[in-house]
């Protein structure tokens, strides 16, 4: 629709830029634009000289950005996918295997707990970032003294360096002398916070989320202030109770946001290592391996390939993520 | 008002002053020690520090305390000196040294020298990545009295096909660390001989969740691999002679993984011994929390300084035997230079490994790191009558068993060791409550996708 309107703006004759808004990846592949308007005549077979230095120009722009990108992302994938069909060690270039090492995952106990962690350790953090990013987004949406500080004081657990937090937080579910085994000396007897399997799993799952629900409550605020308040005297003039304001109002002005930020999160969620390295080094035993750890250990006993397939076989679900995020933006 | 200011400053530029001296003392000190014993250079490394190229980079394993480290590197800075050529010395935490020299071997940007443990020299030797230094060892040897036999075994082990790739200047062992006073309220008088005597003495003096008795870490740590010493006291084996084929599935194994899931489901470890990190263990006994803990001695040093009752209360003695034998691994630490040196470089290494086994110096660098003993002549260093951690260092010199054994020492047995395979199995018997058959399969066939990868 856009595209449409501003190729109807542009002045008749103008040379539009190869590529841009307003000009199909087609056209621009014609060398043309509205400058195809001149083209299409007697002359159509002939490259115009002044669009082919604009395209070569718009290419040497983009070159950097291409080397940036074939550089840092492009060569480091392709070389991992291919390290995971090998043998490969540190310091020794090994041989192709196939599918080797991704059939040996299919009976490994720390794979399959990885994966069940995907789901859990990602689903339940999510859901609980969600619902505590928003109620403290609400609550730091209203007028309040120092309101400024307390969405400084907010930000602190993201912006600490995750050693730091992660390091911090072990300590304190330590047991049988951790800050919260002390506080809960007179009602209970020690808990097994990272050394019982149901309890590791919910002690790695609140540090994850008390780390990064900030994140979550800043942006869902910056979306609440875009909210027009004329929204919400509308609603009171009809009658509208608070829940009906948030549920009819609120919810659906910050969903595209929060899709955003859901899969930014699970993102960083599935390929977060320190939280659960530093936190229960995957343990006990495998209870909340995940493939980032996994990747890791193999990489202790310096088996690039194996690591590799770990760190591969998780693309996909990635890819998902990206996908999902793609089309969000697109719909912003 | 405005003499006030010019007092305040002059008052806070001798506090800066006074803070300088007394911060200097301590290097003063190191580089007197450092600088002991520099003579002048031979013709051949005069020649090397002259067509050396850039910076002799130098990666020391990190020890506890900080001064030792000092002390090195101070060492190092002084011998560069006194050959003109610029040295910079990089810290590696022991506990990564396997990661940041696999990092740096793929970006091809190894040290020109650097100290490694035995399991990777043993790995990086496999790989061609490291340059043999027969003459050094061989200097080094002969001007201290010779090596100990049970290091020169280790250095000659037939893995390395006849080549010496290392220098060793001291070792790692594991020394049981207990609670005497504890134990000799319930009438024990005496650390336990084996690893059942243990386990009793742990039962009589546990009061949990006040105090476990048996402090050892099973999780993904080093300090989890003494499970293999203890599985191969058992009389099991992580591989056959040849260091081929994996034999974790043996009934030698299953008695041992049943006889520690009884101690951990009777009680006798820390709850948390399954998810410790590295210093786990350590808190666990400096906090009171465990009455027995394996540690090479790093512990002692800090209760020196921080708890010296409990240094006092404490006994210090080797690891317990297990039904077929007393297995107790001393774990040297050695002097390499990469393949990848330049032949100035390498020459100019060796050198600096005989200027650095100098007597006077490790005597200094030996007084605070707990290191034992490699060569004869250290033997007579005070440290190891002074210090009761440093006296079962010496013991375990003359007692304790090469690295590895019984298994045979190679690669895929250093990276056996690397992925904590042990410790894993040990995890999920005792975690997961899967069978013991079901836990030594899952090892075994990890083992053997590992020492396969070794033999291609």
């Amino acid at each position: 629709m856009q595209a449409n309107t501003n190729k109807a703006a542009a002045p008749a004759g103008a040379p539009a830029p190869a590529g841009s808004a307003g000009t199909s990846r087609r056209d621009a592949a014609r060398g043309s634009g509205d400058a195809a308007g001149r083209s299409r005549g007697p002359g159509s077979g002939r490259r115009n000289p002044a669009v082919s230095r604009e395209a070569r120009l718009g290419l040497l722009l983009v070159l950097p950005a291409v080397a940036v990108i074939v550089i840092l992302i492009g060569y480091p994938t392709i070389s991992s996918i291919w390290y995971s069909f090998t043998d490969r060690m540190v310091g020794s270039p090994g041989h192709f295997i196939g599918l080797a090492n991704y059939t040996r995952l299919a009976t490994d106990s720390g794979f399959l707990s990885a994966a069940a962690n995907l789901v859990l350790i990602v689903g339940i953090s999510l859901l609980l970032k969600l619902v505590l990013g928003t109620l403290v987004a609400v609550i730091l949406n209203r007028p309040m003294p120092g309101r400024n500080l307390w969405r400084l004081l907010v930000m602190l657990p993201w912006a600490m360096p995750g050693f730091v937090a992660f390091m911090g937080l072990r300590l304190m579910f330590e047991s049988p002398y951790g800050a919260i085994n002390v506080a809960l000396e007179s009602f209970t007897s020690p808990v097994p916070f990272l050394s019982d399997p149901t309890w590791a799993r919910i002690s790695v799952v609140l540090a994850t989320v008390w780390r990064g629900f900030p994140f979550w409550a800043i942006s869902i605020l910056a979306a609440l202030q875009t909210i027009p308040k004329e929204l919400y005297e509308a609603a009171r003039m009809d009658g509208a109770s608070t829940w009906q304001q948030f549920v009819n109002i609120t919810v659906p002005q910050i969903r595209s946001t929060v899709a955003v930020i859901a899969v930014i999160s699970a993102i960083w969620t599935a390929n977060g290592f320190e939280n659960i390295w530093l936190m229960t080094q995957g343990g006990p035993s495998t209870t909340t391996m995940t493939f980032p750890v996994l990747s890791f250990l193999s990489l202790q006993s310096r088996q690039l390939g194996q690591a590799a397939a770990y760190a591969v076989v998780i693309l996909p679900v990635m890819a998902l993520f990206i996908m999902l995020l793609s089309r969000r933006k697109k719909e912003i | 008002m405005r003499h006030s200011k010019i007092f305040k400053g002059l008052g806070v530029l001798a506090a800066l002053a006074l803070l300088a001296t007394g911060c200097s003392s301590s290097p003063d000190k190191n580089d007197e020690v450092a600088a002991e014993g520099l003579g002048t250079a031979t013709t051949e490394v005069a020649q090397a520090a002259k067509d050396f190229q850039g910076t002799f980079t130098y990666w020391i394993g990190l020890t506890f305390p900080e001064s030792s480290n000092d002390l090195e590197a101070a060492r190092i800075k002084a011998w560069g000196d006194n050959l003109g050529i610029k040295t910079e010395v990089i810290k590696v935490n022991q506990n990564e040294v396997v990661q940041q020299a696999s990092g740096a071997i793929e970006a091809k940007s190894l040290p020109t020298a650097m100290t490694v443990p035995y399991d990777l020299m043993s790995t990086m030797a496999t790989g061609g990545q490291l340059s043999p230094v027969p003459d050094a060892y061989t200097a080094v040897g002969e001007a201290h009295g010779g090596w100990l036999d049970s290091i020169d075994a280790a250095t000659k082990a037939k893995s390395f096909a006849d080549k010496i790739y290392g220098v060793p200047f001291g070792f790692f062992g594991n020394v049981l660390f207990s609670r005497a006073d504890l134990l000799k309220e319930k009438g024990f008088d005496s650390p336990p001989k084996t690893w059942d005597e243990l386990l009793a003495q742990s039962k009589a003096a546990q009061d949990p969740p006040t105090t476990y008795g048996m402090g050892f870490a099973l999780s993904n740590v080093l300090d989890g691999n003494l499970t293999t010493s203890m599985m191969q006291s058992f009389g099991a084996r992580v591989a056959d002679d040849a260091g081929k084929k994996c034999t974790i599935n043996s009934p030698e194994t299953s008695t041992f993984l049943t006889w520690i899931k009884g101690a951990f489901d009777g009680g006798q470890f820390p709850p948390s011994a399954v998810t410790w990190d590295g210093a786990g263990d350590n808190n666990s006994y400096t906090s009171g929390q465990s009455i027995f803990i394996v540690n090479t001695g790093s512990v002692y040093q800090s209760m020196k300084t921080d708890d010296p009752d409990l240094a006092a209360a404490s006994a210090y003695s080797a690891l317990p035997a297990g039904p077929a034998a007393q297995v107790a691994p001393v774990d040297p630490r050695y002097r390499v230079v990469p393949a990848s040196t330049s032949d100035a470089g390498k020459i100019l290494a060796q050198d600096l490994f005989e200027s650095l086994a100098d007597d006077t110096y490790m005597a200094s660098f030996m007084e605070n790191a707990t290191y034992g003993p490699v060569l004869k002549s250290q033997l007579e260093y005070p440290v190891f009558t002074d210090s009761p951690v440093h006296a079962g260092l010496l013991e375990q010199a003359e007692k304790g068993t090469a690295p590895a054994f019984p298994d045979t020492a190679n690669a895929a047995y250093s990276d056996y060791q690397n992925a904590f395979s042990t410790p894993r199995m040990v995890q999920r018997v005792v975690v997961d409550k899967i069978s013991i058959d079901k836990a030594m399969a899952e090892a075994q066939a990890s083992c053997q996708t590992i020492y396969d990868q070794h033999a291609g």
